[in-house]
């Protein structure tokens, strides 16, 4: 294999595998990526076995074939190259010798024999979807996600689509956030879909989709889902727990609405969250006629108290909430009033954006 | 520097040979023989020898054939810590009735701080005198300004002494005395001291004290300051330690063992050892390490760090046993440890869904019945199976359905499989 490369172009690629490539050491081979000189352009695929991910740049291919090279000092080599050009040729026993300028690297490679096959896509599975809406349902999902490694059923984003619905959920245990949009302008689903994506992989398609404008592809089948920008590809294989059924723990009977406005709430919560006790942000919250305090203390430190005025002319209420959830959704919501619906200070609270119920957020309350 | 430090007494009380002298005193068949109290019948290492054994030279930490081989007389008797344990807390009920202030510094030891008190040494007499007629047991006791002095002053007359360090003393006492007598400084400690030329306690308290920082960071300045006798630590009652930083438990099994399935079952049960304690001290953790100790008693930690805290038992378990798999191990394994720490108080969030609340409600229920009808009354039906064979036998599937959540109950049953062996509790 031998070719000539442009440095700039050929470093993006090598960024964007980075986060895939394998950290932990359980086979070698998968801190290597492949990269591949065919028909003018070099490939290049990493993978940790759950996300696969390949790549391409346009490069003067001299002499065509295959080898893999350790991602991550490939990455630092190209990145600290003095000059544009950059020359790539292997040598015996899987070398590779790296040229820019009068630097020369030699590296050792190991043979692309022996490096997980990019799965099988169907080109003609792949439809359109609405990039901004992706991004949507991601954000304002990716941080209820759990992060519970022995919890594999919540360790990721359900997505499901239904006729012309497109809906995302995640949940931690504590909290579940659930979005639900209409991607008409997408091709309907005729039956109902539903799977589970790692959250790694999300977030790797979250990266690509920041940073190409224009719609994605995206193709689903039982074990994988597939997207392709341009001619980055991404495939996930999915989680194979089964997600709880969220339906269930979203209330139908929160009678006590409270409206606030969420820059408010938002900057202080994050004012008195400070003197909460532990690591775990305990505020209280107590609701009243037109008023909200929240306070929150710490027997080695002291107390916080802060008023609010709220929307709300029902019974008082007295409901502790970990803080951090809470900013969670209200630094997301792009809305200026937030309405919290609660029952009873063991029970559930919902967080919806004004009179919206695509976007649905529950919460469990602490024990006071 | 440190502030003038107020004039204080500090008792130190040290049972001699204290498991083989309960053993002694619980079949007087021992008395006057040679005993070592080893770990388990399936244990060579002697944990304790009587003064009997020790006038042959039999040490702790040797082996049984080497003792056997300094005494040909000596008598084995497997450990029983729960002996151990009734009579260190009768031990320290006589000890708070000459002040409140008494710390329980090991099983074995305790400080006692009777500043104030007219006759320090009449006080110590009569301490060693209550312990011997209520317990049947010897002591030491040293008397000093600090608890450094203390415990020191407790070591220099074994068995039933008595040392007094008087501050006037101290100089004369350190000067020549070398720094591995001092509580606190061990192989390997002593070993960078003395490539610094340190041997005495007098060398340590003059050396400077900037470069003993540079050397041993923050406790350089410490190390100095224990090398001129000096300790401002103060005894902390029973009760008012400061909050736990950790909950582990650690355990030698009753032989080395290298079969997986089996160390991963001792890793279960110190689990649920690790959850109960966390869970009654309302405690959740993020981190948790395993420790391993080879027969030669190499003994390394490995830890991982959650983004969530827990205290279940499952996941404890999960994690361990993921630390466990990520180890080559070279050898058999003598000891194993799980311990939890980076720990909050549990914040009483409430879970969302039915099964996690099931899960956790089966936790205390499990906790609660091992409380009323003793430890393991109820344990993981892992936990049960003969080592190589299958499945649990058929009575205990079906006792195990007492418990009404089908998915959890398969991995709980009645039962009693439970490893034998010295155990070591801490919650530090």
């Amino acid at each position: 294999m031998k070719l000539t490369i442009e440095k700039n172009g050929f470093m993006k690629v090598l960024q964007r595998i980075q986060g895939i490539v394998e950290k932990r050491n359980t086979m070698p081979i998968l801190s290597n990526a492949l990269i591949e000189a065919t028909n003018g352009r070099l490939n290049i695929i990493a993978t940790d076995l759950e996300v696969y991910i390949k790549d391409s740049a346009t490069a003067n291919i001299l002499e065509e074939g295959s080898i893999t090279v350790n991602a991550r000092k490939l990455f630092e080599i190209v990145k600290e190259m003095p000059e544009e050009t950059i020359t790539i040729n292997t040598g015996k026993e899987d070398r590779v010798t790296i040229k820019s300028g009068k630097a020369r690297f030699t590296i050792m490679g190991l043979s692309s024999k022996d490096f997980p096959g990019f799965p099988l896509i169907e080109e003609s599975k792949l439809e359109s979807f609405d990039n901004a809406l992706l991004k949507e349902l991601i954000d304002k999902t990716s941080f209820a996600v759990s992060t519970d490694e022995t919890r594999f059923n919540i360790n990721g984003f359900l997505l499901e689509r239904e006729k012309t619905k497109v809906r995302m959920i995640t949940t931690d245990g504590h909290r579940l956030a659930f979005i639900e949009k209409d991607s008409s302008k997408n091709a309907p689903n005729t039956g109902k879909e539903s799977v589970l994506l790692p959250r790694k992989g999300v977030m790797e398609i979250r990266k690509l989709l920041d940073e190409r404008e224009g719609d994605c592809l995206i193709s689903v089948t039982q074990k994988n889902v597939t997207i392709k920008k341009e001619d980055t590809v991404i495939n996930i294989r999915l989680l194979e727990g089964e997600f709880p059924d969220y339906k269930k723990v979203i209330p139908t009977d929160n009678d006590r609405r409270i409206d606030t406005d969420k820059n408010m709430l938002l900057s202080s919560l994050k004012r008195v969250s400070v003197l909460s006790t532990d690591k775990i942000k305990g505020v209280k919250f107590n609701f009243s006629k037109s008023k909200l305090i929240l306070s929150s203390s710490s027997p080695d430190i002291g107390e916080a108290i802060e008023e609010l005025n709220v929307d709300y002319s029902g019974e008082d209420i007295e409901i502790a909430f970990n803080a951090r959830y809470m900013i969670d959704v209200l630094e997301v919501m792009e809305e200026q009033t937030a309405g919290i619906y609660l029952k009873d200070p063991l029970s559930p609270g919902i967080i919806r954006a004004d009179n919206s119920n695509d976007y649905t957020y529950i919460i469990m309350p602490m024990r006071l | 520097m440190m502030p003038p430090l107020p004039y204080r007494t500090i008792m130190h009380v040290d049972m001699n040979a204290f498991f083989a002298s309960v053993e002694q005193r619980c079949n007087p068949q021992l008395r006057g023989k040679p005993v070592a109290v080893i770990g388990s019948s399936g244990r060579t290492v002697v944990t304790t020898a009587s003064y009997e054994a020790r006038a042959c030279g039999v040490k702790t930490g040797m082996n049984k054939y080497e003792a056997l081989r300094l005494c040909k007389d000596l008598i084995f008797v497997v450990g029983d810590n729960r002996k151990y344990m009734d009579a260190s807390l009768r031990a320290l009920e006589i000890l708070k009735g000459f002040s409140p202030l008494v710390e329980a510094y090991s099983i074995d030891e305790a400080f006692v701080d009777i500043t104030g008190a007219n006759e320090p040494v009449e006080m110590a007499v009569r301490a060693k005198r209550l312990i011997k007629e209520d317990l049947g047991l010897l002591c030491s006791v040293g008397i000093a300004p600090n608890k450094l002095l203390a415990k020191l002053a407790s070591d220099m007359q074994k068995p039933d002494g008595l040392v007094v360090i008087k501050d006037a003393d101290v100089p004369s006492v350190l000067e020549d005395l070398p720094v591995n007598e001092l509580c606190g400084i061990g192989g390997k400690l002593n070993g960078r001291l003395a490539a610094l030329g340190i041997r005495t306690c007098g060398e340590l308290g003059r050396f400077s004290a900037s470069v003993l920082r540079e050397r041993f960071g923050i406790i350089g300045e410490r190390l100095k300051f224990m090398g001129m006798g000096d300790d401002d630590s103060p005894v902390v009652p029973m009760g008012e330690e400061a909050n736990a930083k950790s909950v582990g438990h650690s355990m030698t099994l009753p032989a080395d063992v290298s079969s997986l399935s089996v160390i991963e079952r001792h890793i279960l049960k110190l689990s649920e050892m690790v959850g109960v304690r966390a869970r009654r001290f309302g405690l959740k953790g993020r981190k948790i390490s395993l420790t391993i100790r080879y027969p030669d008693f190499f003994t390394f930690t490995r830890h991982r760090t959650l983004s969530f805290y827990t205290n279940d038992t499952h996941a404890v378990y999960a994690i361990a046993k993921d630390i466990l798999a990520a180890i080559r191990l070279k050898s058999a394994v003598r000891l194993i440890g799980v311990t939890l720490f980076d720990l909050a108080k549990d914040p009483r969030q409430l879970a969302l869904f039915g099964l996690d609340v099931k899960k956790a409600a089966l936790l205390n229920a499990m906790d609660a019945l091992n409380k009323e009808f003793g430890d393991a009354s109820v344990t993981w039906a892992a936990l049960m199976e003969d080592e190589g064979k299958g499945k649990p036998s058929a009575t205990f599937r079906r006792q195990s359905c007492i418990l009404k959540n089908r998915r959890l109950c398969r991995k709980v049953a009645l039962g009693l499989w439970r490893p034998t062996g010295a155990r070591n509790v801490n919650v530090k």
